[in-house]
């Protein structure tokens, strides 16, 4: 494994990590894997997600970019106005123009946690250079299954039906189950986030779906509005997913997959799906090298 | 900002060296000191603004991931005082090999505190030190660290060493176990003409322990009540950041004033 720095970017000086297979090591024919922020972590992902996810790519014979969006970690502040939703979709496209340059690639995956899989989605829908998209917590919706499994343990306790008379009687709501850091002293990402209304998102996803991308959806058990596998298949079943759609709940991981075995699982995941984005034609390094000349 | 992989080419490690944005003629250069594991990424904001506001002051500054953190080479498990300590004099080797500076200051917040104070212990071009609400008793760290979630992720998970725990996602490997139970700050005298600041949140056991150790040098060390609006150790699923506005400004006042 090869990790070299990379900048680019026209507007703000954007620092990345390319990291690809060592020469003499198999190179498989799959598109390199571009990772975007989450939220304000920097490109090293948290608990060193990105770092690892790298490296396991690499090691599987697929090169990646993990990089930071203008402001984020190593990466320049932008002086235009552009909000975050229009810069970020440009600097993503901005990191594929430079590795186009830079090693000839012309088609891309990219994957993210949070907001870098509303990225990715984002970038996704606009530009047809991205193949694969794998997204950890992305935007779903809820659906009638999702309010069953919500609901269906609580319904047996007392204490749901104890509170459940209390608040009619008050007139109150419970407290948001949304989690996070609450506490304003803490700086979470400017990047509000929004889902917006299923029959817009469904039809981003037919525009993904249309071109044939590679998906892989991992949610967690940190997201308020997702609670059983299938969920999201089920939440937009109007949108032809067909066979390009690979979704898993991994239970038991908290938003940032913090235990190691799950966030090994996540990894094993991601490269497996990096892996299947094309069938893998396996090139000699002598082959990718040639390619790397003629970028 | 310039990134850069530095160090060996079999284990390189990741810095960012930013350049002076004034011309001051500062002789001495800055190398900031991450600290360990969940507490680093909550940091990075932070130190990146340190950084900023240093070379804007006319200071080479250098910031780095040790080995086994960040983008830096390694597993997690390969973190230890030692070799954190190893990293550090090679990241001022780095900083003496690009920029034209004499001297070094060392800035470290919490475990990377530590890290700082070793190192001025044994290298001679450090002539300054800043510490943040940094650790002066390992075992009562190590402490914490096992308490900061009700139940560390036990050992051999995730492909650890069976001896290993995780903290948040972080691994405490054993070697920085045993480092960790035996590290007193006041173990050797500081360097006779080594001038500090201790920034604190409080007038805690480590604070004053650093300061005691700081005295033996013969030289007292300023300090600095900075209160936090949070805690470095919170314990956070979600990946936020801490950015103490008022502690970074006093901080890198002083060391605009104190620093040549």
């Amino acid at each position: 494994m090869i990790e070299r720095v990379v900048q680019f970017g026209s507007v703000a000086s954007l620092t990345g990590v390319l990291t690809e297979p060592s020469p003499g090591c198999t190179v498989l024919d799959v598109p390199p894997v571009l990772l975007i922020n989450s939220g304000i972590l920097h490109k090293v992902g948290s608990c060193r997600l990105y770092v690892k996810l790298a490296r396991a790519f690499a090691d599987a014979g697929i090169a990646s970019l993990r990089f930071d969006l203008s402001g984020l970690g190593d990466s320049d502040v932008r002086k235009d106005a552009l909000s975050f939703e229009e810069s970020a979709v440009a600097e993503t496209q901005e990191a594929m123009d430079h590795l186009t340059r830079l090693r000839g690639w012309s088609t891309f995956q990219l994957g993210g946690l949070c907001s870098g899989a509303d990225v990715a989605h984002m970038t996704a829908v606009v530009d047809a250079r991205v193949v694969g998209m794998a997204s950890i917590d992305a935007r779903t919706h809820v659906t009638p299954a999702y309010w069953w499994h919500n609901y269906k343990p609580k319904l047996l306790k007392p204490e749901f039906w104890v509170r459940w008379v209390s608040m009619r009687v008050a007139g109150s709501r419970p407290a948001s189950l949304t989690g996070g850091p609450d506490d304003p002293t803490f700086e979470v990402p400017t990047y509000v986030r929004v889902i917006p209304p299923r029959d817009e998102l469904a039809a981003e996803l037919r525009t993904i779906a249309s071109r044939r991308v590679n998906m892989l959806y991992v949610f967690t058990d940190g997201l308020d509005f997702y609670n059983h596998e299938g969920q999201h298949r089920r939440a937009f079943q109007d949108v032809p997913f067909g066979d390009c759609l690979t979704e898993t709940h991994l239970r038991g991981a908290d938003h940032i997959i913090t235990d190691p075995t799950l966030q090994q699982r996540a990894i094993e995941m991601h490269v497996q799906w990096a892996r299947a984005t094309k069938p893998a034609r396996v090139l000699d390094s002598g082959t990718m090298l040639a390619v790397s000349a003629a970028g | 900002m310039n990134p850069l992989f530095f160090g060996s080419s079999d284990r390189p490690l990741y810095g960012v060296y930013h350049a002076p944005k004034a011309r001051t003629g500062r002789r001495t250069g800055v190398v900031l000191c991450y600290p360990f594991g969940q507490e680093y990424m909550r940091a990075h904001r932070a130190f990146r603004q340190v950084a900023l506001l240093l070379a804007k002051a006319g200071f080479h500054v250098f910031r780095f991931d040790y080995r086994g953190t960040g983008d830096s080479s390694g597993d997690g498990e390969e973190f230890t005082l030692a070799s954190a300590a190893d990293d550090t004099l090679q990241a001022i080797e780095e900083l003496r090999d690009m920029a034209d500076v004499d001297t070094v200051a060392l800035f470290g917040l919490r475990l990377g505190g530590s890290i700082a104070a070793r190192v001025a212990q044994v290298a001679d071009d450090v002539t300054h030190l800043v510490l943040w609400d940094s650790i002066a008793d390992g075992s009562e760290y190590l402490r914490q660290l096992r308490s900061a979630v009700a139940e560390p992720v036990s050992a051999g998970r995730g492909g650890m060493e069976p001896r290993t725990f995780g903290v948040m996602g972080y691994p405490v490997a054993a070697a920085l176990q045993h480092e960790l139970a035996v590290l007193r700050i006041d173990s050797d005298a500081p360097a006779e003409a080594l001038r500090a600041l201790i920034v604190s949140d409080s007038d805690g056991a480590d604070a004053r322990a650093l300061s005691a150790w700081l005295g033996t040098g013969g030289r007292p060390a300023d300090a600095l009540m900075a209160p936090l609006p949070g805690r470095w150790d919170e314990v956070d699923n979600w990946g936020s950041a801490m950015i103490p506005q008022d502690a970074i400004q006093a901080i890198v006042g002083w060391i605009t004033n104190e620093v040549p």
